[in-house]
């Protein structure tokens, strides 16, 4: 296939672009869970 | 039936038991729109909440130009910051001299954007004290609780920031003309149009770009980052408006100019429209 | 959590199968041959920026009207999602002009606006990273995110009112636009595909926001119950070993 480093790229981008945001928001998301969760049992505690 | 009278009348405040402007989620805009409909499109909340808003002590217009008088009072006091712009306005069109050498066929190529770049980046420090300087002794807040609408606010500053702009233009726009030997004869008419319509749109963009970065740390880096990508548009129109006048045979670009009109109107109407939130506490 | 595994699963085997539609499916085209399947995730993931950017403007004027907060949080993610979406589509872009123009970058209408587009909202998260009262940073990105979106329109219009180096538009583009049945299939399939995908970034995303407004709050209430926000985190064992 002619080009086909730029087609292969352009399809890498796509992909590793969506999936590095993803898996960033996901393990945000864990964390600041992880942090309610915390929150919440001092505020049981008290 | 005549108000007050007979059946409960939808059109007297007072009379249906003074329900007043704020107890209805509604922004004032929409009823100066309200106002200009005919009645029997409106509902009846609207209808009482326009009758109540009718109380204001000013006019807008009025508002504005008790405000605009306050704005050049206080710069006209110093001049510094007027200026200080003018200084660095020219400060720039020196240096982009040093970039290039100004041949005529050069000047008359580069000359229409340097220009412009010149006002826009003069214009994005000129208009941060704008609001900026009501942050220190919290004056806006007085301004606020002011019986005028908040339009009038921004409208007085917007027409206070244009006119010092108009001065600063006044001043660098020969001596960019000396400076590149480039000549206004015959032009100048048509360029003080074109000046006027990308002044307005500067000025209206930077004026409510000031308010919103007022509140933020870093003003001075912010208010140039928010500005200046929204005012390519007004950019590209301003140069392509000028450099046809300074072409061989100098001659208006109707698209340009409608273009640029178009964003200038556009703009302004989406500041009035955004202007409430854009002032609120 | 099973719900959001299976809907996970489908968008993936979803994107599969429109990869290789694209790849495999779709028909050779005459000029460009193999670099042209690029167009089916390039214009794909801008029509998912224009969802994701018209979702962050619906969400300021929600915002701006009602108060409401999870309008700002859906109005922040939505500008995430979208500025990562145009990210794409412009580093796609010349991607796909390097071998067919032979040039990187132009600065046509379509590539000039598009950039601005990109610039005016990275300046709104970066508006967003310098405002700290929450109130005030919510209503006024909203109302920069309105401004904002006033470039929308002129990107999308741009190859259609201007003579540009951009292609033409080759959906309802005038004459000689138009595509090939099964290039239009693979299309739509395509920008189903990347708008699923989108969706599901952008659900994730407004549950973070979401999650961390409940974090402030929390942290909030046991401020103002005067609770020391440290205490309890690491102190038990010390204590313990103490005594």
């Amino acid at each position: 296939m002619k080009n086909f480093e730029f087609l292969f790229t352009a399809w890498m981008v796509v992909w590793a672009v969506f999936f590095v945001y993803e898996v960033t928001v996901a393990r945000r998301i864990t964390r600041v869970r992880e942090e309610i969760e915390r929150l919440k049992q001092q505020l049981q505690q008290r | 039936m005549r108000r007050g009278e007979g059946r409960c009348s939808q059109f007297d405040v007072r009379a249906s038991g003074g329900r007043e402007p704020q107890d209805f989620a509604c922004p004032k805009q929409i009823i100066v729109i309200a106002n200009a409909v005919p009645r029997f499109f409106i509902p009846a909340a609207l209808r009482r909440a326009r009758d109540a808003e009718r109380d204001l002590l000013l006019t807008t217009a009025q508002a504005a130009g008790i405000i605009l008088a306050k704005e050049l009072r206080l710069e006209f006091r110093t001049r510094e910051l007027l200026t200080a712009t003018v200084i660095f306005a020219l400060v720039v069109v020196v240096l982009f001299s040093f970039a290039f050498d100004p041949t005529a066929a050069e000047s008359r190529r580069y000359g229409p954007g340097l220009l412009w770049i010149a006002f826009l980046f003069a214009g994005s420090l000129m208009l941060n004290p704008s609001f900026a300087r009501e942050q220190n002794n919290e004056t806006l807040d007085a301004l606020r609780m002011a019986p005028i609408s908040s339009f009038a606010i921004l409208l007085g500053k917007i027409l206070a920031n244009f006119i010092f702009m108009s001065l600063a233009e006044l001043v660098l726009v020969p001596v960019f003309a000396v400076l590149y030997n480039l000549s206004l004869a015959g032009i100048v008419w048509r360029l003080i149009l074109v000046l006027v319509l990308g002044t307005w749109g500067l000025t209206v963009t930077g004026t409510v770009f000031s308010a919103v970065s007022a509140h933020a740390r870093m003003r001075e880096l912010l208010l140039p980052l928010l500005l200046l990508p929204l005012l390519t548009p007004l950019l590209i129109a301003a140069v392509e408006s000028t450099s046809a006048l300074f072409a061989e045979q100098p001659a208006l670009d109707r698209t340009w100019l409608a273009f640029l009109a178009g964003f200038d109107i556009v703009f302004l109407t989406a500041s009035w429209l955004l202007c409430d939130h854009l002032l609120a506490e | 959590m099973k719900a959001r595994f299976t809907i996970t699963a489908l968008v993936a085997l979803l994107i599969f199968c429109a990869g290789y539609a694209a790849l495999f499916i779709a028909p050779d085209e005459a000029t460009m041959h193999a670099i042209q399947r690029i167009f089916y995730f390039h214009v794909a993931c801008w029509n998912a920026m224009f969802c994701a950017f018209f979702v962050a403007f619906y969400a300021s004027v929600a915002y701006l009207v009602t108060g409401k907060r999870k309008w700002d949080a859906l109005g922040v993610s939505g500008v995430e999602v979208g500025v990562i979406c145009c990210t794409i589509g412009l580093v796609t872009g010349p991607l796909w002009a390097r071998p067919v123009w032979g040039i990187w970058w132009t600065w046509d209408a379509k590539l000039t606006s598009t950039f601005i587009l990109w610039l005016l909202f990275i300046a709104y998260l970066l508006l967003r990273g310098l405002i700290e009262d929450p109130e005030k940073k919510a209503s006024l990105s909203a109302i920069f995110a309105i401004f904002a979106s006033l470039d929308i329109p002129l990107v999308y219009l741009a190859n259609r009112l201007w003579r540009t180096q951009h292609p033409q538009p080759v959906i309802a583009g005038g004459q000689g636009s138009g595509l090939d049945p099964t290039m239009s299939k693979v299309l739509l399939l395509c920008l189903f595909a990347v708008f699923c995908v989108m969706l599901l970034v952008l659900i994730d995303r407004y549950r973070l926001e979401q999650l961390r407004n409940e974090c402030a709050e929390l942290k909030f209430e046991i401020e103002s119950q005067g609770i020391d926000a440290f205490d309890g985190a690491a102190t038990p064992t010390l204590q313990k070993g103490g005594q």
